[in-house]
């Protein structure tokens, strides 16, 4: 009798745990890749070719990492510490802008640069510095120069302790989750849980920030309001961004989640027939109608996911998380 | 017709009939609204190790109860915009009065009880005039609206009442909503909240409102120490890559202090404090984060002290040890200012609050 009791609750258990061990293996390649690329991004000098090469393929390895909220990430401040963005008020414009009028000091190590706006760190200030017109002039040895390798070093720096802490400490416990001496996660639920609302975060990102925030209204697009313009990365993020779902969603969902991976099939395929990488020409209908289509078909995406792996991993969005006051 | 002696004889024994407490209730020291696994509501008792005392039904989703000072009567709010509140015993949970919003107002989902107990205060928005309101319901009526008085602000939140028992504090949110609209913000561009210090009959003692940057932290819930000072936690309705403090200090007369803390480690609260308390000894706050599943720890005097790890994390009350956490998985915690300790796990999702039951 107790030997079947507890097949009965293997059985239960075993997709719960198989798809999370899953995910985690996903998360530990994501974090080496971004890792990885964040190390040779840092190597560049601070012109040139290589540096915008490079800083592609770091963005592209971010965003898959992004993916995944929790743990680590969380320690570093979350998404913003790497990529500040929206940024409303242009506070990546002013950081850096004071920084070079002042030639602050605070960039010629770590600690010190610790201290500065977060909106002078991450991607979107490496961005504004190799691809900024207004930034874009400096030469070899300059303060620009210099501030440039800090911003770089800093992004790798972090990409750095992510993976190590992913690597020695927190796939374990995420891998563990519910047992009796867990840290963080004391049901296996909890950590699936985690998951499930890293991902959907991530799509509510895509439809809610990068693509309403350039699309604006139809009477008033805002192309400048894209992630990334400057560097033609409004689309390439949320293809990244994409990729990585569909493959942490198949890792989490086993087979279980079709109509998900069907709908993200059909978005992955439609993202190329976009010639707009920088989201620039919003205002022009035939262009507007692809993105708000993508918009739409992210929103399904979500949806799907949903319903499909939380029924898979048995867990739903936080019950307070979601509906506060 | 009444028999007159009968009548008589009903009024003794009702004057000589010992009133019942929280004993005959169990003597729950927690109350927390929940959803249980079929999909239904219910209010809960819990005692100190986070056992269930009584589970009353509730036709819809709960957000705060409130609890008599004496007498075991506890008040359920329905979630906002509610158009009811229960006032139920909870000796055996029989409904002793719905309470219903009179028209042209709703329930924001809090109350508290003044004057040892004689009267119970609301929140509520009058929301085609777009201002707050405290309505006033007699105990000794069988809880009739005897009134209201003006919050003193927009979108009243979470009321309490001062050591005093007789001063209400009242967060006043800022935000304009109307039932029309769901919970759309309506005047985000110049929302402007405030905590109000009111007596019952409106006097308005004491306002606080913050600095013109902080115009759109959303202050929300509270708790009062028996000194008379005042936390409060809020949620940020600004540039959501901005990471403004949300858990401050207030006492009459004095500035407020808001707690600051590094980047990384606000960036955590995700904007958003879901409860705050008071720490038993009074030497701490404890504001929990929901949608970071953190639980942030300050001592009143220094500021943030440890930022704890708790999945949907939300319900949050004062406790001997330090204070008692709720969270969406069904978890009851005894946290001690630097850890958490599970004290039970329920087959249910805590509701956004815990509140304490005849805290003395």
């Amino acid at each position: 009798m107790m030997r079947k009791f507890l097949s009965v609750i293997l059985l239960m258990a075993t997709p719960v745990y198989g798809g999370v061990d899953h995910g985690v293996d996903v998360t530990l390649e994501f974090y080496q890749r971004f890792d990885d690329a964040a190390q040779t991004l840092a190597q560049s000098s601070c012109q040139g070719d290589d540096i915008i090469a490079n800083y592609h393929r770091a963005y592209d390895a971010w965003n898959g990492a992004s993916i995944v909220s929790f743990g680590p990430l969380e320690q570093q401040g979350g998404a913003l510490a790497l990529a500040f963005w929206p940024d409303k008020k242009g506070f990546t414009t002013k950081a850096l802008s004071r920084l070079i009028t002042d030639q602050d000091k605070a960039i010629e190590n770590g600690e010190d640069f610790a201290t500065v706006s977060i909106a002078a760190h991450g991607f979107l200030a490496l961005e504004m510095m190799l691809f900024d017109p207004d930034f874009i002039q400096f030469s070899e040895g300059s303060y620009s120069c210099k501030l440039v390798d800090r911003i770089t070093q800093d992004i790798a720096g972090k990409a750095a302790t992510m993976n190590a802490a992913w690597k020695s400490e927190f796939a374990k416990i995420v891998r563990d989750a519910g047992d009796a001496t867990n840290p963080v996660y004391l049901t296996q639920q909890e950590a699936a849980q985690a998951y499930l609302t890293s991902l959907s975060g991530a799509l509510e990102f895509i439809e809610t920030s990068r693509i309403a925030r350039p699309l604006g209204t139809i009477q008033r697009p805002r192309p400048k309001r894209a992630e990334a313009w400057r560097s033609a990365r409004a689309l390439p993020n949320i293809q990244a961004t994409l990729i990585a779902l569909d493959e942490m969603i198949r890792a989490l969902g086993d087979d279980a989640t079709p109509e998900t991976n069907e709908a993200m099939a059909a978005l992955l395929r439609f993202l190329p027939t976009i010639n707009d990488p920088a989201f620039a020409s919003v205002s022009e209908l035939g262009v507007r109608f692809q993105i708000e289509t993508v918009q739409t078909m992210v929103h399904n995406v979500n949806e799907a996911m949903r319903v499909e792996l939380g029924t898979y991993l048995g867990v739903n969005l936080g019950f307070n998380a979601l509906d506060g006051d | 017709m009444t028999n007159r002696r009968l009548f008589l004889a009903g009024l003794i024994s009702a004057s000589t009939t010992p009133r019942l407490t929280w004993a005959d209730a169990g003597n729950p020291t927690l109350l927390a609204a929940a959803k249980e696994p079929s999909g239904t509501f219910a209010l809960f008792g819990l005692d100190d190790n986070g056992g269930e005392v009584f589970r009353i039904p509730l036709p819809d989703r709960g957000h705060a109860a409130c609890a008599h000072p004496t007498a075991p009567e506890a008040v359920g709010f329905a979630r906002r915009p509610g158009n009811f509140a229960l006032v139920i015993d909870c000796t055996n949970g029989d409904l002793i009065k719905k309470l219903e919003a009179p028209a042209g107002r709703h329930f924001y989902g809090h109350g508290t009880f003044v004057e040892n107990g004689a009267y119970l205060c609301t929140t509520e928005n009058d929301y085609e005039h777009g201002q707050g309101v405290i309505g006033v319901w007699s105990r000794a009526q069988n809880y009739r609206r005897i009134g209201e008085i003006t919050s003193g602000g927009i979108g009243p939140h979470e009321i309490c009442t001062m050591p005093d028992d007789q001063t209400l504090v009242v967060a006043n949110g800022g935000l304009k909503t109307h039932p029309d609209h769901g919970r759309e913000i309506l005047n985000l561009d110049d929302m402007q909240p405030n905590i109000s210090y009111l007596k019952r009959d409106g006097h308005l003692i004491a306002q606080m409102q913050l600095d013109d940057d902080f115009r759109k932290n959303s202050i929300r819930h509270m708790d009062v120490r028996a000194d008379g000072l005042v936390a409060f936690g809020m949620q940020w309705q600004g540039d959501e890559t901005e990471t403004p403090p949300l858990v401050g200090t207030h006492q009459i007369g004095k500035e407020a202090t808001l707690f600051d803390a590094p980047f990384a480690q606000l960036r955590q609260m995700k904007n958003y404090i879901g409860s705050v308390a008071f720490s038993g000894d009074g030497t701490q706050i404890g504001a929990t984060s929901p949608r970071g599943n953190k639980v942030q720890i300050y001592d009143v005097e220094v500021g943030l002290r440890a930022m704890l790890h708790r999945s949907d994390a939300c319900g949050i009350a004062t406790d001997r040890a330090g204070f008692k956490i709720t969270d969406g998985g069904g978890g009851v915690y005894t946290c001690t200012g630097g850890d958490l300790v599970a004290k039970k796990r329920h087959a249910l999702a805590w509701d956004n609050h815990l509140v304490n039951c005849q805290r003395s």
